[in-house]
């Protein structure tokens, strides 16, 4: 293979230069002992520990509203409410507004791109303040209506973590000479060191939904705060906490945990305007979670929850809210692992919910699973010669504890972090969604694809164009919402 | 140079966290360098959760240490060079465990699967699995003068080891790289 010392050398480099590649992202840095931390290294952790902290991360939910009730008008300056419903192609919203880099620079700011869905083409974009960059977006179901905050500077690694956040109301109008209007909200800015565990606006665009964990820098175990505020005049209309330490919502994306943003809104969702899912998780001592023995003395509890509007203001977050589904352990999971929200699940655990019946809300999850072959698959990362594993797209009844239904399901030989089904938003009836596929072939670093996922099928559709001149860039987009 | 003193970590030992300003500079450090710091670990264990377990360790270690670095400038060395430790004590950890453990084949199954991406090449994996079999100073010459490109000054700075040495035990770690892959060890 290698004739000379030279040639070993230059083909030593590109060895470790291949495998450092498959490295794209980082978990989220605890500043705390991790379980079992000690001077003397431990052992590696096995996979479900490893998955322990970024399933957390990576427990996601995206809602949409099926019955639009009328909303509270709790607010004394209502924003107006959408005045049509949503326009849709192929039964997707017809536009999109994502996160794009503002330029190549590692400091350039974050832009909000408005776009066409289906063709990826972008129609208008709009640049941050002054001095400050986009963190977040979250819409609205008109698919006019988005709410976006920002910090000051950039988004780069060197910016300040948990910067104050400003709120910005965008309206976007197709077609027209000034196709998007940005303008402040009256919702007060974030103090510094608080983290935007997630953001969700509410399916009439009057009330926004802000997960916060104050103080995230110092005191990372402390509490965790679920606020609605009024658009229209920035006042506190709900709050929860929950102060038995615990994270609250906080999500990846396709690049993986960001930790200083932008901020997630795919683990808070509204179900219609009566109430919000939630992920949240923590370490639980002991060895029993949901009925199922396992081994390890702490165990990460990943549940959705909902919690009602008419729930006790200023009230316990846990206390007042109820478990819609628990994500199982990777420890209690039986082999081959069936198709369903467990982990370790590459590429995140991706929830989304719609309907809501006195049981709660149906939930649909971006699952995996496994197949049995004589030497084993799970677990493994990699390709094999045949099909092993297991994506799919399932819906959870309300209380449901196994998929009560598989909207799609595909097979993979391989297992790696771009083999994965994430789903980013479903119609209100949860028969069609958006989101990435990405099932990986062996022979090339195949990215998963956006596209919508319709009767059990995948049709891709052209990533957004990002990049400042609007031409395709390489780099994935930090966010997108519809 | 300066170690990072990861004992005070240890359970039973915890002290009063150091303030904001050392979690803010280390959150800024991690996000910047903790992509870069696990490729490291990965590279030296195969092992993509063990590597982010070392990365965490050292970054957390840096956080406790913070106070007590006698530049917080050359923070970025410290974390390097504790998670080269990290990976070093992690290696002598399995090999600990393999030996005890009847199922070890069970275990390195799991530790090629960082190689098994469709990304690395079969080649390329016999190389990495043949740099695994190196002591653990040719190793981590191999990483910093080959990976990171570090020059024989920064080696030396990384391993705290002298600058005739990082020489020396680069060059014996090609002779025993290639006679591994020769030798088909690997």
């Amino acid at each position: 293979m290698l004739d000379n010392e030279t040639g070993l050398t230059e083909e030593t480099a590109r060895a470790m230069r291949a495998v450092a590649s498959t490295v794209t992202d980082a978990p989220p840095l605890r500043l705390a002992p991790r379980p079992g931390y000690r001077a003397a290294r431990p052992a590696p952790r096995r996979r479900w520990q490893r998955w322990g902290v970024p399933l957390a991360a990576a427990l996601t939910i995206i809602a949409v509203a099926v019955a639009l009730v009328t909303a509270r008008d709790a607010s004394p300056r209502r924003v107006a409410p959408p005045a049509s419903p949503a326009l849709t192609v192929d039964g997707v919203p017809a536009y999109y507004a994502a996160l794009v880099t503002a330029g190549s620079a590692q400091t350039a700011p974050e832009q909000i791109a408005i776009g066409e869905t289906v063709t990826g083409k972008r129609i208008a974009t709009v640049a941050p303040p002054a001095g400050t960059t986009f963190t977040g977006v979250t819409g609205a179901a008109d698919d006019r209506t988005f709410v976006v905050d920002a910090q000051p500077g950039s988004l780069d690694a060197e910016s300040e973590p948990f910067a104050p956040r400003t709120w910005y109301l965008l309206r976007i109008s197709p077609g027209a000479a000034d196709p998007a209007q940005l303008t402040r909200l009256p919702i007060p800015a974030t103090a510094p060191g608080t983290d935007v565990a997630a953001v969700a606006l509410s399916p009439d665009g009057t009330e926004l939904a802000v997960g916060l964990q104050p103080n995230a820098l110092n005191d990372p175990g402390g509490p965790v705060y679920l606020r609605v505020y009024s658009v229209a005049s920035g006042a506190v209309l709900h709050s929860w906490s929950s102060v038995g330490g615990g994270v609250l919502a906080d999500g990846q994306l396709f690049g993986g945990p960001k930790y200083a943003g932008p901020d997630p809104n795919l683990a808070l969702a509204w179900i219609g305007q009566q109430g919000l899912a939630f992920g949240y998780r923590r370490g639980v001592p002991g060895k029993t979670i949901d009925g199922s023995q396992v081994s390890s003395p702490q165990v990460t509890l990943a549940q959705i929850r909902f919690i009602a509007l008419s729930a006790k203001d200023d009230g316990d977050l846990v206390a007042e809210s109820k478990m819609l589904a628990s994500v199982v352990p990777a420890q209690a999971r039986p082999t081959p692992a069936p198709l369903d929200c467990g982990v370790p699940a590459l590429g995140g655990i991706v929830i989304a919910g719609h309907g809501l019946t006195p049981a709660g809300p149906t939930l649909l999850c971006g699952a995996t699973g496994s197949y049995r072959y004589p030497g084993g698959t799970e677990g493994r990362l990699g390709c094999v010669s045949q099909p092993a594993f297991r994506l799919g797209l399932v819906e959870y009844e309300a209380g449901a504890k196994a998929p009560s239904r598989v909207l799609a399901q595909y097979a993979s030989r391989c297992r790696s972090p771009q083999v994965l089904l994430q789903p980013l938003w479903s119609n209100s009836a949860g028969t069609v969604q958006l989101g990435m596929l990405g099932l990986g072939t062996g022979g090339s670093s195949e990215e998963p694809r956006l596209g919508v996922f319709d009767e059990g099928a995948f049709r891709p559709i052209p990533l957004p164009t990002t990049g400042a001149a609007g031409t395709a860039d390489p780099e994935p987009l930090d966010y997108i919402a519809w | 140079m300066d170690t990072l003193d990861t004992d005070s970590c240890s359970p039973g030992r915890h002290r009063r966290p150091p303030g904001g300003d050392a979690a803010r500079a280390v959150t800024a450090l991690y996000g910047a360098h903790a992509v870069a710091m696990i490729r490291i670990a990965l590279i030296v264990l195969g092992d993509r959760a063990a590597a982010e377990d070392v990365v965490q360790d050292a970054f957390f270690g840096l956080y406790r240490r913070w106070g007590k670095l006698a530049d917080p400038a050359n923070a970025l060395t410290y974390v390097r060079s504790a998670v080269l430790n990290g990976c070093r004590d992690a290696l002598k950890g399995r090999v600990r465990r393999d030996r005890r453990d009847r199922a070890a084949a069970q275990s390195w199954q799991a530790v090629d699967s960082a190689e098994a991406s469709a990304l690395v090449s079969e080649d390329h994996r016999r190389i990495l699995a043949a740099i695994r079999q190196l002591p653990d100073r040719q190793r981590e010459a191999l990483v910093c003068r080959f990976y990171l490109d570090l020059s024989e000054e920064e080696t030396a700075l990384a391993m705290g080891i002298s600058r005739g040495t990082v020489k020396s035990t680069t060059s014996r770690a090609v002779v025993a790289l290639g006679r591994l892959l020769g030798e088909g060890q690997c």
